[in-house]
This record gives C-alpha cells, sequence and structure tokens, in this order.
C-alpha cells in the first residue's frame, strides 16, 4: 500500500491521519467503477490544479460564475469537460445548481462517472486542507496502476428528490451496500455519494480520523477521545461550514 | 450539532460565531479555535501561522492537529452537499428554527435543499 507519511511534522500527528489518507492513495492506485488509476489521479492533480487556475479565480470573483468564460489552466490532458467539473467543484462548489448538474449529464458525463469525480475532489480537499492547515508540504500522489473500471452499480438506486443524483435508498438491508450505513438510519450526505459505493467507504473512513466514526456523530457528548471536547470540535466544524456558504 | 454538544458539557456559546466569526462564550480557546477555523479555509500562510501558534499556546499541539482535522473534514462535507444538490433529511429539518435564527437558508443553495 502507497504510504503517506506525516514523520517530518513537527507536531506528533495521530497515525489515524496517515492510516486514512494512505488507504485512499491505495484507492487511487487501482481503477474504480467508472475511472481507471490514471485518470483518478489526474483528477486528483487537477484538484490541486483548481486552486491555481487564473480562470477559477476570476469566476470566483464574479457575480455569477456564468459571467466568466475562458479556458482552465489544466495539469492533465483530462476531457474539458472534466476539467471543468472538477475546478468548479474545488473552488466554487456552493454555486453550482441542478440546471449546471443536468447539462453535465445531457454532454455525456455519466452519472457514475459524476459520482466518482465527487468522491475523488473532496478526499483530496480534506487531504490537502490538513497538510496546508499544518503548513506542511502536499503529499506526493501515488503513481497509477494497472487495470479498467468495474462499472459497478448498486442493483438498487433511486432519484425520488432527495437529491440531483441517484442514490442507494436509505433502507440498504440486503445490498451489497448494506454496510455504507445502518439501515434506514442515515443522511442524505452520507447517501449522497451512494452511486458509487466505495467513495461512501472513503467518506466513513475519512471522517473517523478527522472528525469521528459516523455512528457518533449524534451523539452530542462523545468526544471520542481527541484532544478537542466537542463543543470545540462543533465550533470548528460551525465555522468552517458557514465560511464555505454550507446551506447543510 | 454546537447548540447540543456546548448544552451536554454546560458550555455558553454565541451560536452566531458560526455566521459572524465574533466569538462569545466559555469554551476553552473558543476564540483562537475560530481564527484557525478561518484561516484554513482562506489557505492565507501568515493568517494560518498566526493561528497555528495562537492555538498551539492556549490547547496544545494535539489539540492544533485535531482542529485541523476537523476542519479539513468539513472542507470536504460541505463540497458533497454542494456538487450532489442533497435536500435536508429528517434530523436536519429538526432544526429549522435556530437555522432561521442564524439566517443560514440565506446562502444560495438553501432554495434547492429545501425538501419538496
Amino acid at each position: 500500500m502507497p504510504m503517506v507519511s506525516y514523520d517530518d511534522a513537527p507536531y506528533a500527528i495521530r497515525s489515524e491521519f496517515a492510516g486514512s489518507h494512505s488507504r485512499f492513495w491505495a484507492r487511487l492506485q487501482q481503477p474504480g467503477a467508472w475511472f481507471t488509476s490514471a485518470e483518478r489521479i489526474d483528477i486528483a492533480r487537477e484538484v490541486r490544479a483548481a486552486w491555481d487556475c487564473p480562470v477559477c479565480a476570476e469566476r470566483k470573483a464574479a457575480l455569477s460564475p456564468q459571467m466568466v468564460a475562458g479556458e482552465h489552466t489544466a495539469a492533465t490532458g483530462l476531457p474539458s469537460q472534466v476539467v471543468d467539473v472538477v475546478h468548479r467543484m474545488t473552488t466554487d462548489a456552493a454555486r453550482l445548481t441542478r440546471s449546471w448538474y443536468d447539462a453535465q449529464i445531457a454532454e455525456g458525463l455519466h452519472e457514475g462517472e459524476y459520482v466518482e469525480i465527487v468522491g475523488t475532489v473532496v478526499a483530496m480537499v480534506s487531504i490537502d486542507s490538513f497538510a496546508i492547515g499544518l503548513g506542511l508540504p502536499l503529499r506526493e500522489l501515488p503513481e497509477p496502476g494497472p487495470g479498467e473500471p468495474t462499472g459497478y452499480r448498486p442493483s438498487s438506486v433511486e432519484q425520488v428528490g432527495d437529491a440531483w443524483v441517484p442514490m442507494v435508498p436509505a433502507d440498504n438491508s440486503g445490498m451489497p451496500e448494506a454496510d455504507l450505513w445502518v439501515a434506514g438510519r442515515t443522511a442524505n450526505v452520507i447517501r449522497a455519494m451512494s452511486l458509487v459505493p466505495d467513495e461512501v467507504r472513503t467518506l466513513c473512513d475519512l471522517s473517523d480520523a478527522h472528525y469521528l466514526a459516523m455512528g457518533l456523530v449524534r451523539q452530542s457528548g462523545v468526544d471520542a477521545g481527541r484532544a478537542l471536547n466537542r463543543s470545540q470540535i462543533e465550533l470548528v466544524a460551525g465555522r468552517v461550514s458557514a465560511l464555505n456558504e454550507c446551506y447543510y | 450539532m454546537l447548540r447540543a454538544s456546548s448544552e451536554t458539557h454546560a458550555q455558553d456559546v454565541d451560536l452566531q460565531v458560526v455566521m459572524n466569526g465574533d466569538y462569545r462564550g466559555d469554551i476553552a480557546g473558543g476564540d483562537a479555535l475560530v481564527a484557525l477555523a478561518e484561516a484554513v479555509v482562506s489557505t492565507e500562510a501568515a493568517a494560518l501561522t498566526e493561528a497555528r501558534t495562537r492555538v498551539t499556546a492556549e490547547l496544545g499541539e494535539a489539540a492544533l492537529v485535531d482542529a485541523v482535522g476537523v476542519a479539513s473534514n468539513f472542507q470536504r462535507m460541505v463540497r458533497i452537499a454542494d456538487t450532489t444538490g442533497i435536500v435536508l433529511g429528517r434530523f436536519e429539518t429538526m432544526t429549522e428554527g435556530l437555522r432561521a435564527d442564524l439566517d443560514i437558508n440565506r446562502f444560495a443553495a438553501a432554495r434547492s435543499a429545501s425538501p419538496a
């Protein structure tokens, strides 16, 4: 497994961080459901490129993102549509709309591809934010591994107005996705990426290290043995969410 | 969750802090943690350096690492909501009064997040 290490940090860093980040790196070295390993790593590279992309900066500053046209400064040979989707998700996600999503699908992006891009973007944003926040260099991405995408799609998905994207039903009992959450007891933010189940598994793995195990989130008195108590944790969580204009 | 956890821990905090960054309460290191959260979102090097120094001085290195871990976690969670267009579920709609008090619904995406 490709190892992410934080041994260079001037602080002692809980091993859970390197562990969960290493497991995501290992996922990047494998084909996903819709993209090869090389493509997934290129998506990760585009996340990093987006932060320095002049078009993204101009668009972010504009009253409306539609006011700014132009080519992104791409770091890879990914199709221009994928590059645009990755850059927008990374730098201006709060202003994405249902009509924009529908246009991406109409222009040929498969809804499974879209969700797999979401999964890679959000994991990379989180892992890179961790390094930047601690004043550390970004961790080197892994080398791509072999293999073709599996094309896996859960046998049961629904699109009933809970999201733009299809999701596994909240009652996931008896499905191969039964491990993703306790049947009937979940939140849409957990279900959101379930069209590509491994993205939910990564979400839970990263959340366990960075925040809390999913099963503990609604237990307001639980600190999970962190150096911060729960109120301190939620103070940080709330302020970051509001700064990102998160309605959820 | 901030409201629930502060009540559980019998701590006072003005919840408006999440919207305006103006910390008032008795959560240890609260002001420093808010500054760190803001610095992580901004990615500005000077602000990050200052915030790290302050959190370390007030709460220690382990708290700094955990605080950055939480901040980077929510850099992810907000993007999941924004990019998939999920609506509020049963649990989240239970906070409707608080959401109105804090004016969270003003965020542009709130319109499409309300249950049909």
